[in-house]
Parts: C-alpha cells; sequence; structure tokens
C-alpha cells in the first residue's frame, strides 16, 4: 500500500519545496501546484528508485496527480 | 530573417501544439530549428534576449560552427516540446561549454521531456568538441542540483546573490536574490601547471578532489607588472552582475577595478565578480590585489581559460549564504570554505 504521506515524503526529500508539497491536492495536476520541468523527472525519479518500478516516458504522460502516481506503483508492484 | 521579422512569423503562424503527444528526444537536427523558434516563442513571448533562438537559419548555423549544441524532445509530427543544450558562453576556452537553455512547452512539464534531453546533451561530453562542461544550479531549492549530480559534475564554486529573484518568478519560491552552486565536469584534458595563489591552497585542493584533473600545483610568486593592465567587462544588466577576465596584468588594475566598482554601485549592481587565470605566475599576485579590493573566493573553474580559472567575487548587496538551500556535504563544505574567506582579512 502506497500512501499519499509517503510519496509527499519523497517529494521533499527530492529537494522539492516543503510549503509547495504541504499544500498539494493529490487529486490535481502537479503542473498547477508549483511543480516545474525539472522537479517531475527528479521526483519520478525518486519515485522509479524508491519503489523499484519503471516510469516509461509514455506512462508519465498519463501521470498527472500524486493519485495518478500512487495508483500506478500500486498496480505495478 | 532578423528578430522582428523572426517574430512576426511567430505571432502571425499561430501553431497549436496539442497536449499529451509522446515524443522521442534526439540530437538537434536542421529540420529542428523552427520548431525550437517556436518553443522560445511559446515560453517567452517575444522576450528572450538572444535573436538567435527566434531565427532558423541562426539556429542551425550557431550548430554548424559548434558555438550550440542542442537536444530535443520531438513529437511524431514534428513539434518540439523540450530543449536543452550545451553552449558557448563565459569561458575564454572554446571547449568548455555550458549547460543549460533548458525549456519546456508548459503543456508538458509535468513529463520526462526535458529530462530526456538534458541526459542527450551529457552524452556530448567529451566528444564533438566539448572537452567539458559547467553549469549554474539555483540554490533556492535543491532540484536544480539534484539534476547536475545526475550528469556526473561536482560542484566546484559557489556563487551567492548572483540572479535577481524574478528571473525565478513563475516558481514562486525567490525572495530577495538567487544563489547559484557552480558544477564542473571535464572528460577531455591533459597535464596542466596551476600557480596556486598564498592562502587558497586547501580551497584548491578540496575544489579539486574529485575532478580528475592531473595539475602540477605550483607556488605562484611572480609579482604584477608595473602596467596598467587590462581588464574585460561584460556587463548583464538584467541580473545587475558584471563579470571580468584580466586579459593583462598589472599593477595598475587596483584603480581600473576601483573605477569600475563605483561605476557599478552607481548602477545598482549586485556584484562584481572576477575570472583569474590559474596558469599563469602572475595569478597570486592578482588574486592579492583583488583581496585587498575586498574581493572574495568564489570557485574553482577547471579549464575555463584552458588553464584553470579562479573565480573572485565582491558583492555590494548581502550574500545571504544562511538562505542557500544545499543538496550535498561537497555543497556545504563550500558555502562554509567562502563564508571563512569572507570574513578572513
Amino acid at each position: 500500500m502506497v500512501t499519499v504521506e509517503e510519496l509527499k515524503r519523497i517529494m521533499c526529500h527530492a529537494g522539492i519545496e516543503r510549503s509547495i508539497v504541504d499544500a498539494m491536492d493529490p487529486a490535481e495536476p502537479l503542473a498547477l501546484q508549483g511543480l516545474d520541468s525539472i522537479d517531475y523527472p527528479v521526483f519520478a525519479l525518486a519515485v522509479e528508485e524508491r519503489f523499484g518500478v519503471k516510469i516509461s516516458d509514455r506512462d508519465a504522460l498519463r501521470l498527472k496527480t500524486l493519485d495518478d502516481f500512487k495508483q500506478f506503483v500500486e498496480g505495478a508492484r | 530573417m532578423e528578430r522582428q521579422e523572426a517574430l512576426e512569423w511567430l505571432a502571425q503562424e499561430q501553431h497549436e501544439i496539442p497536449e499529451g503527444q509522446v515524443f522521442k528526444a534526439g540530437l538537434f537536427e536542421p529540420a529542428d530549428a523552427p520548431g525550437i523558434a517556436r518553443l522560445f516563442y511559446a515560453v517567452y513571448g517575444d522576450g528572450y534576449p538572444i535573436d538567435t533562438f527566434y531565427i532558423p537559419d541562426r539556429l542551425i548555423a550557431q550548430h554548424r560552427t559548434g558555438e550550440l549544441h542542442s537536444a530535443v524532445a520531438r513529437t511524431p509530427r514534428g513539434d518540439i516540446v523540450a530543449h536543452a543544450a550545451l553552449f558557448r558562453s563565459s569561458a575564454p576556452n572554446p571547449h568548455l561549454y555550458e549547460s543549460g537553455l533548458g525549456l519546456t512547452l508548459p503543456a508538458y512539464r509535468t513529463t520526462m521531456a526535458f529530462y530526456r534531453a538534458y541526459q542527450l546533451t551529457m552524452q556530448l561530453v567529451g566528444r564533438d568538441g566539448v572537452d567539458g562542461i559547467f553549469g549554474e544550479a539555483v540554490c533556492n531549492h535543491t532540484t536544480t542540483q539534484k539534476l547536475s549530480k545526475t550528469s556526473r559534475c561536482i560542484e566546484t564554486g559557489l556563487e551567492p546573490a548572483l540572479m535577481p529573484a524574478e528571473a525565478y518568478e513563475t516558481e514562486q519560491s525567490a525572495q530577495g536574490r538567487v544563489g547559484c552552486m557552480l558544477y564542473a565536469r571535464v572528460v577531455n584534458d591533459d597535464r596542466k601547471a596551476l600557480y596556486v595563489p598564498e592562502g587558497y591552497r586547501e580551497q584548491l585542493a578540496f575544489m579539486l578532489d574529485g575532478l580528475n584533473l592531473d595539475r602540477e600545483l605550483l607556488p605562484s610568486h611572480l609579482g604584477l607588472p608595473g602596467d596598467d593592465g587590462a581588464i574585460q567587462v561584460t556587463r548583464f544588466d538584467f541580473a545587475q552582475v558584471a563579470r571580468c577576465i584580466v586579459s593583462a596584468p598589472g599593477a595598475g588594475l587596483s584603480a581600473r577595478f576601483r573605477d569600475l566598482e563605483e561605476e557599478m554601485r552607481r548602477l545598482d549592481y549586485a556584484l562584481i565578480q572576477v575570472y583569474v587565470d590559474l596558469g599563469q605566475p602572475w595569478a597570486g599576485a592578482m588574486v592579492a590585489l583583488l583581496r585587498e579590493l575586498g574581493y572574495r573566493l568564489g570557485g574553482f573553474l577547471p579549464i575555463w581559460f584552458g588553464g584553470d580559472g579562479l573565480l573572485m567575487q565582491k558583492h555590494f548587496v548581502d550574500p545571504d549564504l544562511d538562505g542557500l538551500k544545499i543538496l550535498s556535504d561537497r555543497g556545504r563544505r563550500l558555502v562554509e570554505m567562502i563564508r571563512e574567506d569572507m570574513r578572513r582579512d
């Protein structure tokens, strides 16, 4: 079971501003909540490493929210 | 085609790029040039300061001459949704490139597009005339520093308060000015003399560690000639930063730097940076002159001139070292080194 809180911790560890992470709504697009083109891949790579999953570029096109990441990781494990 | 004509073309064609297209990263091909111009226009409107990025023919020419090595994320219909590049910038050595010019179409920011293009540029290091690279990673957060780490670059310097916060207004995370960590990586190199300025042996040893460079460390005892000397000054009005290279050493440079400083203060500049060639036996005397004028250590710039460079800098604003967000232990040690040097008489 992957939690949104765990994903948020990974985000903080990846260097994304804590205030952005704390305020994050898991159902809303990350792009509308302050993540940029560097934050996103750094987060995605950290998720790959933490959960031992592979996120292809095509997968990433669909992973727009924290909830999407949660479902993807649970499905891939 | 000139800038104005290019901007009119970009405004008139109203090229739409659909969201959610698959993409593939590739090195620059001439057919990408119009797409890169569209990308810069989509992100910056008509406000990007460098004409080349709006003018496809110039983009092609700069790739031909080796000024620029771009990688892009390209969709099947040829749209360019992200760009990264190695380019010649401040360094006099034409084989040392800066890593940057990262740009992503807003609809593709939360994809892997930029990262894939960036990764491809890293494959150019060591070939196509790229002997080494350097980059400046912002320190108002640590994600860019993390990205620099993925390219096997290491920290070699710190530029506190380098950029105005307005440069990062979309990130909403910058207040005041933003400092940058300098990263570097050199692949093609040969043994070189490195003249160590007095008082900087320990710092240089730390900054050299991990770069895998073969250097003959020599004491730098030669004095400056009594001439006026000469510096080349490049001003960055937007950043309020002046960068100088010592083109001819001379004791008269004290007066030259004082004049420059007075002028920069009048123009509300934030700092002056000076690059000293450590491949020259007068490097130590030049650094001593700069220290007397209040300049302090910024960092080590491998192969900056062909020989290595030492960055010295003087701030007219608070460098705000305590506000920097630093990713690594090495980076934190560098910050402390720069802080110690600022305190040292």
